[in-house]
C-alpha cells in the first residue's frame, strides 16, 4: 500500500483546547476514503491541516510527500479541497469560479466541470450565493475535480445537502471518483450511504483516530455477539473486543476478529457499518467519561 | 491573480476612478475662473505686495478665491477612504465569509495571494492618488501663487492642505491608509471593526506628523528687522511657511506684540525721533521665522519616508498575520 497522506503524532491546539490530538495515520493512494466521527472529533481539523490552511502544533502531516504549511507550493497543485459549507465568492457567478480556478490553477480542466454543471443543470449565469444549497455543493464539487488533483478532499459535502440532493450528490460524486482515478477523502457525520462511494474508513473521535481499515475488511471482521451474561475478561482472552454491554439476562458485544465463537449459546450477527461507527464512538465515550467516573467514585 | 484582482476590485476602482474624475472635473472648471481672473488683474506682473496696485489685487484675488482651500481640505479623505473601504476588507471579508479557505487553497500560495493583492492595489491607489495631485499642482497654481506673495498660510506648499496632498507625501500616505486597512483587517479578522480602527490609527499617525514634526524637520530661518515706524515686519521671500513673527530686543528676550516689547519707551512715545533712537538704544528688533518654499522636497522626504518606513512595518506584520495567525 502506497500512502498518500501521513500524519504522525499530529496535534493542533486551539487556546487551551486541542482539536486534534496524537493523530498517527496513513491513508491508501486511490482509494475513496470516508473520514467518520461526530461533531468536534477534528475531523476538519485534520483535513485543513491537510492542506495547509492550519499549522499543526506538534507531530507533522504529510500529503504526497511535502508537508502542507511549509511546502504549500508543492501540496497545493496536488489537492483540491472543497471546506465545510462550500465557501465561494457568493457574487461571484459559475462562470466566474471557472475563471478564478483557470487563473489560479496550473492544471485545468475547464469542460470537465462546465458539462457537468450543465448537465445537472446548474445555471451558470447567477451569483453563486443565489443557488440552492445542492447547486452551490456541485459548483464547489466540479471546480475540485477541474484541479485534477492527486487528491480531493471534501469536508462534510453532505451536512448542507436535504435527502434528495445528497442522493444526487453522491451519485455524481461517485462517477466522478470512478472517472478520475484521484484519491477521495471525505468527512461526515453521516455514515449512511458513505459505502456507496467510500471503500476506506477512518473513525475519529475525541479528537484521536480510532480506527483505520478498508470498508470490505471492517463489514467482514466485525461482529456483535449476544449470549448469556458472562466474564467480560474471558471474552476479551479470545477477541478483540470493541465495546460490550451487559444486563441481568444477556450480554452484547461487539469484537473484532475472523474468529468463531464456538459456543453455542451465543449468537453471532453480522454488522452494519453504521452500527461499526457507533460500536467505535461509544467505546470512545466510555473512554473518556471513564475517569471522571472513578473520580466520582473516590 | 490579476484576472481574480481585477474581478473582485473592478466595482472598487471604478468608483475611484469616479471620485478622481469628479473632483478633477470641479477643480478644473475652477481653474479657468482662476486663470481669467489672474490674467485680468495682470497678477502675472506682481512679484510682491509691495507696490499698492498689486497689494490690492493680489488681495481681491485671494479673498475671491480663497475658500478653494477648504474645497480641496476634504479630499484629504481620499486616502483613508483606500484604507477604510479597500485595506480593511482585504483580508477580514475573506475569514468573515469563510472564502479565504476556497482561495488558499488554490495553487496559488497565500503568501503569493497576498503579495500580488497587496502590489497590485497599492500601486492601483497611488496612481490614482498621483493623478488626483497633479490635477490639484495644475489647477491651484494661480491661488498657490498669490498666496505664496501674500505668505498666507491657507494654500501654502509646506502646509496642509497643499503639502499633503501633492508630491511623495500624497503617495506615502496612501500607501500608509491602505496598509494600515490591510494590517487591522489582519489582526481583528472582522471588517467593521478594523475600518473603524484604520481611520483612528491612520488619523493619529498623520496629524501628529503634520503639526508636531514637519514644523522640526530643519530649523527654520530667522530674520530681523531694525523697528521703524513705516515698516515693522522683516522681509520673507514668497511661498514661505512663516512660522513665527514678533520682536526681540538687546537681552535676546522676544515678544509678541510691539506695545510690550517697547514699554519702556513709553516715554518717549510723543517724539518718533527719540523714540526711534530709543527702539535702538534697547535693540529692539522685530523677526521672522519661516521654512523657506525651496525645502518642499527636503520636507516631502522626511514625511513621506515616515509613512513609508510605517507602510512597510504595517504590511510586514500583516503578511506574518496571514502566514502564520490564521493557521
Amino acid at each position: 500500500m502506497t500512502a498518500i497522506a501521513e500524519a504522525d503524532n499530529l496535534g493542533k491546539r486551539y487556546g487551551a483546547r486541542w482539536g486534534l490530538k496524537g493523530c498517527t495515520l496513513s491513508l491508501p493512494a486511490g482509494r475513496a476514503i470516508a473520514l467518520v466521527g461526530p461533531n468536534g472529533a477534528g475531523k476538519t481539523t485534520l483535513l485543513q491541516l491537510m492542506v495547509g490552511l492550519l499549522r499543526p502544533t506538534e507531530g507533522a502531516v504529510r500529503v504526497c510527500g511535502h508537508e502542507p504549511f511549509k511546502q504549500p507550493a508543492d501540496v497545493l497543485p496536488r489537492v483540491a479541497f472543497v471546506a465545510q459549507d462550500q465557501p465561494l465568492y457568493s457574487n461571484f457567478t459559475a462562470e466566474d469560479l471557472m475563471t478564478l480556478g483557470a487563473h489560479l490553477n496550473r492544471r485545468w480542466d475547464d469542460r470537465l466541470v462546465r458539462d457537468r454543471l450543465r448537465q445537472l443543470r446548474v445555471p451558470l449565469d447567477r451569483p453563486v450565493g443565489r443557488l440552492s444549497g445542492g447547486q452551490r455543493a456541485q459548483v464547489a464539487l466540479g471546480l475540485s475535480l477541474a484541479k485534477q488533483a492527486d487528491i480531493v478532499i471534501l469536508d462534510e459535502p453532505l451536512a448542507s445537502l436535504d435527502p434528495l440532493a445528497r442522493q444526487e450528490f453522491l451519485q455524481t460524486l461517485m462517477e466522478a471518483v470512478t472517472e478520475s482515478g484521484a484519491t477521495l477523502i471525505l468527512s461526515s457525520h453521516i455514515v449512511d450511504e458513505l459505502e456507496r462511494v467510500c471503500d476506506y474508513l477512518v473513525i475519529l473521535a475525541t479528537a484521536r483516530v480510532q480506527l483505520t481499515i478498508a470498508i470490505d475488511e471492517a463489514l467482514d471482521t466485525h461482529k456483535k455477539l449476544t449470549g448469556p451474561p458472562s466474564d467480560l475478561l474471558a471474552l476479551s482472552s479470545i477477541h478483540d473486543v470493541v465495546v460490550a454491554s451487559q444486563t441481568p439476562r444477556q450480554m452484547t458485544a461487539v469484537v473484532k476478529g475472523s474468529g468463531r465463537m464456538l459456543d453455542p449459546s451465543w449468537e453471532t450477527h453480522a454488522m452494519s457499518l453504521q452500527e461499526i461507527v457507533l460500536a467505535y464512538l461509544t467505546r470512545s465515550r466510555q473512554e473518556e467519561a471513564e475517569p471522571a467516573a472513578e473520580l466520582a467514585v473516590r | 491573480m490579476s484576472w481574480l484582482i481585477w474581478r473582485q476590485h473592478r466595482i472598487e476602482l471604478l468608483f475611484v476612478l469616479a471620485t478622481v474624475c469628479l473632483c478633477s472635473a470641479f477643480l478644473a472648471f475652477e481653474h479657468i475662473s482662476l486663470v481669467g481672473t489672474y490674467s485680468d488683474l495682470g497678477l502675472g506682473k506682481c512679484t510682491s505686495a509691495a507696490s499698492p496696485a498689486c497689494s490690492s489685487n493680489l488681495q481681491a484675488f485671494a479673498n475671491q478665491f480663497g475658500w478653494l482651500y477648504v474645497g480641496i481640505y476634504w479630499m484629504l479623505l481620499l486616502p483613508a477612504m483606500f484604507g477604510i473601504f479597500i485595506g480593511a476588507p482585504l483580508i477580514a471579508r475573506e475569514v468573515e465569509s469563510g472564502s479565504y479557505r476556497f482561495v488558499w487553497t488554490q495553487s496559488v500560495t497565500r503568501t503569493r495571494w497576498f503579495l500580488s493583492k497587496v502590489v497590485a492595489l497599492i500601486v492601483g491607489a497611488i496612481l490614482m492618488t498621483a493623478a488626483l495631485s497633479a490635477v490639484i499642482s495644475w489647477a491651484l497654481w494661480p491661488l498657490t501663487r498669490v498666496e505664496g506673495i501674500l505668505l498666507l498660510p491657507t494654500l501654502n506648499v509646506l502646509t496642509t492642505p497643499l503639502f499633503d496632498l501633492t508630491g511623495a507625501v500624497a503617495l506615502a500616505a496612501t500607501a500608509l491608509a491602505l496598509s494600515l486597512g490591510i494590517l487591522a483587517g489582519a489582526l481583528t479578522r472582522q471588517t467593521v471593526l478594523a475600518m473603524v480602527l484604520t481611520v483612528i490609527v491612520f488619523t493619529a499617525v498623520r496629524i501628529p506628523v503634520a503639526s508636531f514634526l514637519r514644523p522640526h524637520f530643519a530649523s527654520p530661518v530667522v530674520t530681523t528687522a531694525a523697528v521703524s515706524l513705516n515698516s515693522d515686519v522683516p522681509v520673507v521671500p514668497n511661498g514661505a511657511w512663516l512660522m513665527k513673527l514678533g520682536f526681540i530686543d538687546g537681552e535676546g528676550q522676544t515678544f509678541d506684540l510691539i506695545g510690550v516689547a517697547s514699554a519702556r519707551c513709553q516715554p518717549y512715545a510723543a517724539d518718533p525721533t527719540a523714540l526711534q533712537q530709543c527702539f535702538r538704544e534697547i535693540g529692539l528688533r522685530s523677526f521672522a521665522e519661516y521654512q523657506p518654499a525651496d525645502r518642499y522636497w527636503l520636507f516631502q522626504g522626511y514625511e513621506a519616508a515616515i509613512y513609508a518606513v510605517l507602510a512597510a512595518t504595517a504590511l510586514l506584520v500583516a503578511w506574518s498575520a496571514v502566514r502564520w495567525r490564521l493557521a
